[in-house]
């Protein structure tokens, strides 16, 4: 699949994948409060897991739904479903307000990115 | 905060923009910089960061806080252009690849030039309103 159904396919993946961030970001927002940033540390710790188990389900087994259509999963929804711009926002508002909690979400982010990625290999190697 | 439909209309439509921009540069990246080092995913995470810095700086945080616009141009257009997920898989490629300094200079020149271009991008947003 190449050239422009590559690119509508991305597009409304992306689209998914950043409604599902938005709905998370609504919830976490009205249930923890905007203090810290609970919502994003979510989806991406989240999203890495999920293409950690995509990515190692298509090499595993390279006729399944997920690899005919990995344009709309991982390319689309996953990255749709994370967000380093508001990461990197973030974290800089955390900084010129309060170094711990911005030293907090970093190190926690990049554990939780890390961990989740390796989760979800592992997950789809064990099935 | 409240905009009904609206509001989910715009992340996706900006969204779909941004994802379709997103494998643009990273394929214009695969092409000219080679795939040995996912550049691609770089550069698109590194000026998103920048873009979103300079609109904060220049709109201001109460112009993009669950606004219309804000939900367009951050939730939308901007969080689906960069990607966490993809800078997860690449770095654990690489490192299981036993290239362990790419792996390590992936994820922390990703969120070492994402902040500082941030911070620039939203002086420089802020300097020119």
């Amino acid at each position: 699949m190449t050239g422009i159904r590559t690119y509508l396919a991305v597009g409304a993946g992306t689209a998914l994948g950043s409604l599902c961030r938005y709905a998370v970001s609504v919830g976490v927002l009205a249930t923890a409060g905007g203090a810290f940033p609970w919502a994003t540390l979510l989806v991406n710790a989240f999203g890495s897991g999920l293409i950690g188990w995509l990515a190692t389900r298509a090499t595993r087994d390279p006729q399944s739904h997920w690899v005919r259509h990995q344009s709309f999963w991982v390319t689309g929804f996953c990255a749709g479903f994370t967000t380093f711009s508001l990461f990197s926002l973030e974290t800089l508002h955390l900084m010129e307000r309060h170094t711990v909690m911005a030293a907090a979400y970093i190190v926690a982010s990049l554990v939780l990115w890390l961990l989740g990625v390796r989760l979800g290999q592992g997950l789809a190697r064990s099935r | 905060m409240d905009h009904g439909l609206i509001g989910p209309a715009l992340v996706a439509l900006g969204a779909a923009v941004g994802g379709m921009a997103r494998l643009g540069v990273t394929r214009l990246a695969a092409r000219y910089a080679g795939q040995r080092f996912p550049w691609g995913t770089l550069a698109v995470n590194t000026s998103g960061a920048f873009a979103a810095g300079f609109a904060l700086g220049h709109l201001g945080r109460d112009a993009l806080s669950y606004s219309p616009l804000g939900l367009l141009l951050l939730g939308g257009v901007l969080g689906g252009y960069t990607t966490v997920s993809s800078l997860s898989l690449q770095t654990l490629t690489l490192w299981q690849a036993q290239h362990r300094l790419a792996a390590f200079s992936n994820l922390m020149g990703t969120l070492t030039l994402g902040a500082l271009l941030a911070g620039l991008g939203g002086y420089l947003g802020a300097s020119t309103t």
